[in-house]
């Protein structure tokens, strides 16, 4: 008999075979031997194949890590602890911040000490911000002693609040800029140091 | 990535590539004009022991500025006629300080427009000098400056500055309506909205820096997008946002570490003022020389309608620009130097991560040929 359906069995056996293809080999094999003979092949293949236990595979991630364990292996530098290592860059975006901080409030300070030189100010407010507001005491003492008077005194007294106010602004600010200049020098000789060790090793 | 190699690579573009001087040069100039015209950081704080405490109401202040008007119109009726100035001369003088305000918007344009053309020459420049090699004239530069990009990286940066411009705006509504309440009577500045005013302004503020500052850094790669991949200005700030964050840690450090040179170089620049001063005794010498026969040109032609010493202030106002220009070079060409470096290490750091495995950047597809 022609058209054997042999291409057609393995699906048939799985089931996969749907409307007329699956009419089609149903016809075929009640009356071809040759085709009967060939479905008896491989479901007897596919029962031999069930009753075989299956053979354990290592996952994914094991299987690498064997293959790793393998490799040559690499002589790694032992890896700082993390905490010390976002510690060590948080440092420069800390300085960024407190400098920013502390620049709004010294620029929000002038706007009210101007608001509260003009009176706009009630007495409560007025005594809270002239509280933390500088005096010229150094001054005052020594025009009190009698060392300064009159002009050279009042211009003494103006040099001594001028520098109080201003002192405070440059050191923070020095401060900041020095702290940042010796994370930078830091993180260069570190760097400098890291390339220099594969060179030295070599 | 690596910043060591990358700054030195930029020092040694700065020092043989001087074309891009030229260019800095005007960066300088337009960054100078800018500062000028932007802050004034006085680090003085008012006291209440250096003056008198004003104390004043509000029809105190009603008065000052009728006060204020009284004088003026005063003064622009009778003039100074001790310094023998008339009214109409202060009033014809009020009209050249027009003049000059015009002038010196018309200049401001110029340099705006000059200082984007510059950017876009010296990234151009820097990539084009690294990718083959070669170095490109002054006029080279400024023909491939003179282009599209250069309009886009104004408008790049105008976005940048957005949240700058709104703080600007909210802090000075807030001024008006201080004002009004003044005049008006209104004003009841008690302890607690006082505080809470503060309170809000310094986390306004505060909050706008710091995205000032990210914004700033984020603009470096989306004018290089713009620029070296010449992509429009939302794909560049789209890309650009991307490979920031792509590459988030090679990106930080650099930034990181370039505020750090920018404190080194602010201390490094103080000393070499310091220095140069002899030498801009000489720039001085000649800057006036130069600026001497354009001046007493303004100075004749403002004689024929001013009085007094009018014709000489109105003058020096005019041939100013050029008089700081010449007289202040030395410290000009640092500042050209400054801008030059930064903007090449920029590049070249675009380049770099461009370069690395993981820096990855959207290849826009080429369209098949049909």
């Amino acid at each position: 008999m022609s058209n054997h359906v042999t291409e057609w069995l393995n699906a048939y056996l799985d089931g996969e075979l749907k409307g007329g293809r699956l009419h089609q080999v149903e016809e075929h094999l009640a009356e071809c031997e040759a085709c009967q003979t060939e479905l008896e092949s491989l479901q007897g293949l596919s029962n031999l194949l069930q009753e075989v236990p299956a053979a354990e595979f290592p996952s994914a991630e094991r299987f690498v890590t064997q293959v790793n364990l393998l490799l040559p292996q690499k002589r790694t530098a032992p890896s700082r602890p993390q905490l010390f290592e976002i510690g060590w860059w948080m440092i420069p975006v800390s300085l960024i911040a407190v400098w920013v901080f502390i620049s709004t409030a010294v620029l929000l300070s002038k706007v009210v000490s101007a608001a509260d030189n003009f009176g706009l100010l009630d007495d409560t407010t007025s005594a809270w911000i002239s509280s933390s507001s500088e005096t010229a005491d150094v001054t005052t003492t020594l025009g009190r002693v009698g060392v300064l008077s009159g002009d050279s005194l009042q211009w003494a007294e103006r040099s001594e609040s001028y520098t109080r106010n201003l002192f405070p602004q440059i050191v923070w600010q020095v401060a900041v800029a020095l702290l940042y200049i010796v994370w930078l020098a830091v993180w260069w000789a570190r760097r400098t140091r890291q390339e220099q060790v594969p060179l030295l090793e070599g | 990535m690596d910043p060591v190699k990358i700054l030195k690579r930029a020092w040694h573009i700065l020092w043989s590539y001087r074309a891009l001087w030229v260019f800095g040069l005007i960066l300088a100039l337009a960054a100078g004009s800018a500062s000028s015209q932007g802050s004034n950081n006085s680090n003085y704080q008012y006291n209440r022991n250096d003056t008198p405490q004003v104390n004043m109401t509000p029809e105190d202040v009603k008065e000052g500025f009728k006060e204020f008007q009284r004088e003026i119109t005063q003064l622009f009726e009778e003039g100074i006629p001790e310094e023998g100035i008339t009214g109409e001369a202060l009033t014809a003088f009020l009209w050249v300080i027009g003049g000059f305000v015009l002038f010196m918007m018309v200049l401001g344009i110029v340099m705006a427009v000059a200082r984007y053309v510059s950017e876009t020459a010296v990234i151009r420049m820097v990539d084009e000098y690294e990718a083959s090699g070669t170095q490109m004239t002054v006029r080279q530069g400024f023909r491939i400056g003179w282009s599209r990009s250069a309009w886009r990286l104004f408008l790049i940066n105008l976005i940048v500055n957005l949240p700058g411009i709104a703080l600007m705006l909210v802090l000075l509504s807030i001024g008006v309506g201080f004002y009004f309440a003044i005049v008006n009577g209104t004003a009841d500045f008690t302890a607690l909205s006082v505080v809470s005013t503060l309170v809000l302004a310094f986390l306004a503020i505060f909050v706008v820096v710091i995205l000032s500052i990210v914004l700033r850094l984020l603009r470096h790669f989306f004018w290089r997008i713009s620029v070296l991949e010449d992509a429009g200005v939302g794909e560049s700030l789209r890309r650009g946002f991307a490979f920031v964050l792509e590459n988030w840690k090679s990106v930080g450090l650099m930034w990181l570490v370039m505020i750090g040179l920018g404190i080194v170089w602010a201390i490094a620049s103080i000393l070499l003022i310091i220095i140069t001063i002899p030498l801009v005794i000489v720039t001085v010498v000649i800057a006036v020389l130069i600026a001497a026969l354009p001046f007493l040109l303004f100075v004749g032609i403002f004689s024929t309608f001013l009085a007094g010493w009018l014709p000489w202030v109105a003058g020096f106002l005019f041939v100013a620009p050029l008089f700081f220009t010449l007289a202040f070079s030395p410290w000009l060409l640092l500042g050209s130097w400054q801008a030059v470096y930064t903007s090449t290490v920029w590049t070249l750091t675009y380049r770099e991560i461009k370069a690395l495995p993981n820096g990855k950047v959207e290849v826009q597809e080429i369209p098949a040929a049909s």
